[in-house]
């Protein structure tokens, strides 16, 4: 059974006139990467919100359709416990320092003492997420002092540190550094390994064709095009919905335009490589 | 490094000073007891004798010096001015003159009501002051969740105090940037009143659009569970002496609001 | 019958559009400490400005326009328990900035800080019961006598010369002090309150007084 289904799902915030969402039908499985790419305002942020469960609880406004989590509709979710089950990181590093606490450390460890997890695992869980976020530096310093990478590296520890079976994780990279990009990248691939359920929002097209297994593409509200990375990524027709593909596809497309195709359209580095060394032979 | 911090929280917090290491609760009613004492009393030697107590308690808290600082500005602003201004006010009851400052002559009735008031004034504020200084008010939540209040009170409090503190450096980064956008804030009092609006209006729709995402980012950590709370920072709970420290003064405090009120019927 | 009642209800899930969960729904709760903050800093600015007042209630009116009643009151009391820390006699005024929250409400709900002429008036009632209580707590509290505040320097004079009753004195003293204070006040909140953008004021419970023309996006099914 589909972890997240969306059928017929259309969404209106309050006051607008305009859908959000419309008629969006997806079903999301278990254990698996997948990326959502679009157009600024396509509703990208919107799909986070709602299977977060913000819409309709936080967002109010208009909700038709049927959208359920684990079998349940999000209408019929506990706000609170939802939160237990899917994590929640975005963009903005100022507003995800929570301001009480002193020391990065506690700051990492609120979502614990929230779930009511005993003491001595909090502590081991909060010390083995800052290893793996690069903060174990920052243990003891002001979450409201640190840099806006720093705070980006601190909030996604926050919620990753809560264990959730989903992660939905909008535009974590925006604050940092290529190096850092890359780290939090490969976090997030390990943490798909580890059987997580995650749901990405990014416009780094290249490091979306690396890790995602499938994407969708959000058009003004409308699921546009959806299905496995490859596919989508190398098709150019996703670059009229408003969204870029990958410079290695473009390259695919720009050999076979001049009448030097490669076996394949690579979306990767990796992939281009290995398609050119094959030609070469 | 980052182990032993987190290990570290494994142990109860503790500062080292006896009076400050006592459970928040305690040091509350504690003090809480004492300041009312002086507003019972209504008497500016038992007021100023707490006072003094309390200019000398600091010391042992090792809070001495920001205590003291405080505390002699309360003296001026309520002590010293409220005595002047007994002096000035006062146009029926006074009788008995006590001296003479340039041809202004002082009375003794003003004199005395005005030492009595601002004794339990500064005997109020004394404790209060006492108790903030030596207690952070993260520890006085802790106490208050212990007790049962919501997780969301301490919120509203730790968030206020880090807010300002936030809002404040926002405040004078947006004065500066509309002073260079050549907004006058030197000349007559209207000029800089007119200032004031283009200086506080964007700092505050600045801090609620970022309100938003501040509920979210807070729902996301399970703020808003209906599930137990666990704590990585914990106090040491009140012992028993503390217990019982607490239920004589509090005791004491009525016992002599009593025999005040029944003092006071009695006349 | 109740029962049948009950299905209705439930059948109208789809739309949802004021929110009162309990006493203070979620962004409400998380409004109060910014209007706690914004009273602190309306004072502080102030006084970058050499300006000599406090416009310490900004936080508290522009909260309770919005937000209601428990969140405006939250707002007064705590920003009074914080002032206290550094200043305890304050405490005794608490009842004071509960008030205004109040009186705020009451104002907001008949559309009064709409109007900016209105605003300009209320004013004058925030200054009345800031005097009016103000003065009352003033006399409790300094054993029915003069505080040592800075309306000693104006109630003293008015007893003095014109001998007027202490209280009296007081209270006018009070209340003229206040006066300006609360213009420059609730002219900010009319300002702030203008330029909210309406997806924000969509979620607040007071926040459809001041969005333009809300009845052109009630309509029901599409």
């Amino acid at each position: 059974m589909a972890y997240i289904e969306l059928k017929d799902v259309s969404y209106r915030y309050p006051y607008t006139k305009e859908q959000a969402l419309k008629n969006v039908t997806y079903s999301f499985e278990r254990g698996k990467f997948y990326g959502i790419i679009g157009e600024n305002g396509g509703g990208k942020t919107t799909l986070c919100n709602l299977i977060r469960g913000l819409i309709p609880h936080f967002y109010l406004g208009r909700l038709k359709g049927e959208a359920l989590v684990d079998g349940v509709d999000v209408r019929d979710w506990d706000t609170g416990e939802i939160s237990a089950k899917i994590g929640y990181v975005f963009q903005n590093p100022f507003t995800q320092i929570s301001g009480i606490k002193e020391t990065v450390f506690e700051e990492v460890a609120i979502g614990l003492e929230n779930l009511g997890v005993p003491k001595d695992e909090m502590i081991e869980r909060v010390i083995n997420v800052c290893e793996m976020l690069n903060i174990e530096d920052l243990v003891k310093n002001n979450p409201n002092e640190l840099s806006r990478g720093q705070r980006q590296r601190v909030a996604f520890a926050s919620i990753i540190v809560m264990d959730t079976d989903t992660l939905v994780i909008d535009e974590p990279t925006s604050q940092l550094d290529p190096e850092g990009t890359e780290s939090v990248f490969e976090i997030i691939r390990s943490l798909k390994e580890s059987g997580k359920t995650i749901i990405l929002v990014e416009h780094k097209i290249d490091l979306i064709a690396e890790h995602c297994e499938e994407i969708l593409v959000m058009q003004g509200g409308k699921i546009a095009m959806s299905g496995p990375t490859k596919a989508i990524l190398s098709d150019f027709g996703t670059l009229d919905l408003g969204t870029m593909i990958p410079a290695t596809a473009v390259f695919g497309h720009a050999m076979k335009e001049a009448g030097k195709p490669l076996a394949d359209i690579p979306i990767t580095l990796d992939e281009a490589v290995e398609l050119v060394e094959r030609r070469g032979e | 490094m980052h182990v032993e911090f987190g290990n570290s929280f494994k142990k109860f917090y503790k500062t080292g000073n006896f009076w400050c290491d006592l459970y928040p609760t305690t040091k509350l009613i504690l003090c809480f007891t004492v300041a009312m004492s002086t507003i019972v009393m209504n008497n500016w030697i038992y007021g100023f004798s707490v006072c003094l107590f309390y200019f000398i308690f600091a010391f042992f808290t090792g809070h001495g010096k920001q205590f003291t600082k405080t505390f002699l500005i309360l003296f001026v602003i309520i002590g010293l001015f409220l005595v002047v201004i007994r002096q000035v006010g006062m146009r029926t009851g006074n009788v008995t003159p006590m001296f003479e400052i340039f041809g202004w002559i002082w009375y003794r009735e003003s004199f005395i009501t005005s030492l009595d008031v601002s004794s339990y004034m500064l005997g109020f504020a004394g404790g209060i002051l006492l108790f903030f200084d030596t207690t952070p008010m993260r520890d006085l939540m802790y106490a208050f969740e212990h007790m049962g209040v919501s997780h969301v009170t301490s919120f509203i409090m730790l968030s206020s105090m880090q807010n300002i503190i936030d809002l404040r450096k926002t405040s004078v980064a947006i004065l500066e940037s509309q002073k260079s956008r050549g907004i006058e804030t030197d000349g007559n009092i209207l000029v800089r009143s007119k200032a004031f609006f283009p200086t506080i209006s964007p700092l505050i729709l600045g801090a609620f659009s970022s309100t938003e995402e501040k509920s979210i980012a807070m729902d996301a950590r399970a703020f808003s569970v209906k599930r137990k709370h666990t704590f990585l920072r914990e106090l040491k709970p009140m012992s028993q002496i503390e217990k019982i420290l607490c239920l004589l003064f509090s005791l004491a405090l009525i016992s002599l609001t009593v025999w005040k009120i029944a003092a006071a019927l009695i006349k | 019958m109740p029962f049948e009642y009950e299905r209705i209800k439930i059948k109208k899930r789809s739309t949802i559009m004021a929110n009162q969960k309990g006493k203070i729904d979620k962004l409400s709760l998380f409004l109060i400490p910014i209007g706690i903050a914004v009273n602190f800093i309306g004072g502080q600015i102030a006084i970058l400005l050499k300006l000599p007042l406090y416009l310490d209630a900004i936080g508290t009116i522009v909260v309770a326009a919005l937000c209601g009643y428990w969140p405006g009151i939250v707002v007064g009391l705590v920003s009074n328990i914080l002032n206290a820390i550094s200043s305890p006699t304050t405490l005794f005024y608490a009842p004071l900035n509960m008030a205004f929250a109040v009186v705020a409400v009451i104002l907001s709900k008949r559309k009064w800080f709409k109007n900016f002429f209105k605003t300009v008036l209320s004013a004058l009632f925030f200054a009345l019961i800031g005097g009016g209580i103000g003065a009352c707590i003033t006399w409790l509290v300094y054993g029915f006598d003069f505080g040592s505040g800075v309306s000693a320097m104006f109630s003293i004079p008015l007893h003095q010369t014109l001998g007027l009753p202490k209280f009296v004195a007081q209270f006018i003293a009070e209340t003229s002090i206040d006066v300006l204070d609360k213009v420059i006040t609730v002219i900010a909140v009319f300002g702030v309150l203008k330029a909210i953008p309406m997806r924000f004021l969509a979620k607040l419970p007071l926040g459809r007084i001041y969005i333009k023309d809300a009845e052109m996006y009630e309509d029901d099914e599409d």
